[in-house]
């Protein structure tokens, strides 16, 4: 597979507005050997990642040479990030732009789209982890957050860097895709490799199954765009 | 030859008492230190080897006895605080978390506690004095207060602030002001209980122990 290895330095920017919950997940992220950044809102996040208002599904078309890993936001001219963020987790309940607003900008952003978001909440409520896993959030973490929590977040990351790698190994199957329709198609069953398993079997009332019906490794929509069809 | 102020090594307890008595040329005695305790025969001032061996080790027996005991009453103490309650696994957690590169995490995280839950408690006594109380704004503080108090796992102070939050909800004034000096209370108790172990554990580390991880 030629991945680069497990203890690779990641980045991960936290959201939360509570400093106690900044200090904290700084520290279980510290602990886990990720790079860490926090903010105390939505929009000081999006400033992060370099996001600007017009660049809503701005098509993803631009040079390979400037393009060399496609989950890494930084791509587009009229965006600047400075740091690859690997991973955003956030508060839901925040002032102004709460979590789930975030996470939705971040889905309508073609720049932005292929961070995965996972979600934190200290109210455990069946809607709300719906709405949050349906907009595209790889996980629901019930607040207070532990270790193991945080140990859950690793197979996300290299999930998205995995089907991204797939990508550029097989240029004459990539496909510039227009970012309007998310299809629900096929996956390939060899296409995904088996290391996210163990997040799919839990059977936490944290996370949902969603597409049952395709192969056993937890996909979505917006991936399977992505994903090399090979007929 | 050995220089002045040469301890002599290598030889027996007997032997070094029979050396200084022979207070050869070769030999200074040193300088006047203590008395060596390690056979009564010998009357001269000098620091024997065996003497000062005797001397250190009895140091370090009674420093191990003091460590023991404030080792034990850590561990008697922090029981006692998971058993009433005043703190949960969260705050085991906490401590987990904490490491040489990062020794004073729960210290910090528990003084950015108690700065924010003092300024909540005020926030909220007056939002409570209003003639027409803000049942949202009051609730909103309580929230905050829950969720700090949750993260580290003040397990008293965040079991009153579930029940403030239903009165909030039924905006029963009667009830919120009863969970405010019951939380406000919990708070103080916390704060003196905290304190206490922290103390603890820095005397523990002064005394050059070890503090106990509890499992």
């Amino acid at each position: 597979m030629g991945m680069a290895a497990a203890d690779a330095q990641f980045h991960v920017l936290a959201v939360d507005d509570s400093l106690i919950d900044r200090k904290l997940i700084e520290r279980l992220l510290k602990t886990s050997s990720f790079q860490v950044t926090t903010v105390d809102s939505g929009s000081k996040a999006l400033e992060f990642l370099g996001w600007h208002d017009d660049d809503d599904d701005v098509d993803v078309d631009v040079d390979d040479d400037e393009r060399n890993n496609s989950n890494e936001a930084f791509v587009s001219p009229k965006n600047h990030q400075e740091v690859e963020v690997n991973l955003v987790i956030t508060d839901y309940c925040m002032p102004g732009m709460t979590g789930y607003d975030l996470l939705k900008k971040m889905k309508e952003s073609a720049f932005l789209r292929n961070i995965p978001v996972v979600i934190m909440s200290s109210e455990n409520v069946p809607s709300r982890i719906n709405r949050c896993l349906e907009e595209g959030a790889e996980e629901f973490i019930l607040k207070p957050v532990r270790l193991s929590d945080v140990n859950k977040l690793r197979p996300h990351i290299m999930k998205s860097k995995s089907i991204c790698k797939d990508i550029i190994q097989k240029p004459e199957n990539q496909e510039k895709q227009d970012n309007n329709e998310s299809t629900e198609t096929q996956l390939q069953s060899q296409s995904q490799p088996q290391q996210t398993s163990q997040s799919n079997n839990n059977s936490s009332n944290k996370r949902k199954s969603m597409d049952e019906g395709l192969s056993p490794d937890r996909t979505r929509p917006r991936y399977n765009d992505m994903t090399v069809m090979s007929n | 030859s050995p220089s002045s102020n040469t301890l002599i090594t290598g030889l027996s307890a007997w032997q070094v008492n029979s050396c200084v008595l022979i207070t050869s040329a070769s030999y200074k005695l040193k300088e006047k230190k203590s008395f060596c305790t390690c056979k009564e025969i010998c009357k001269k001032e000098f620091d024997c080897v065996v003497g000062t061996e005797e001397r250190e080790r009895e140091r370090e027996r009674e420093t191990a006895d003091v460590v023991k005991q404030l080792q034990r009453q850590f561990i008697d103490f922090s029981t006692s605080l998971y058993r009433e309650g005043f703190v949960d696994d969260q705050f085991a957690q906490l401590q987990k978390l904490q490491d040489d590169s990062n020794p004073d995490f729960v210290v910090e995280v528990v003084s950015l506690f108690f700065d924010d839950s003092e300024k909540l408690v005020k926030n909220l006594a007056v939002a409570l004095e209003q003639q027409v109380v803000d049942y949202k704004q009051v609730d909103a503080n309580v929230h905050q207060l829950k969720g700090s108090s949750s993260s580290i796992g003040a397990k008293r102070v965040k079991d009153v602030c579930v029940v403030f939050r239903s009165f909030c909800e039924s905006e029963n004034h009667e009830g919120c002001l009863r969970c405010l000096q019951q939380v406000s209370h919990e708070n103080s108790l916390l704060k003196n209980k905290l304190q206490t172990l922290f103390r603890l554990e820095q005397q523990i580390l002064a005394a050059g122990g070890t503090v106990p991880v509890l499992e």
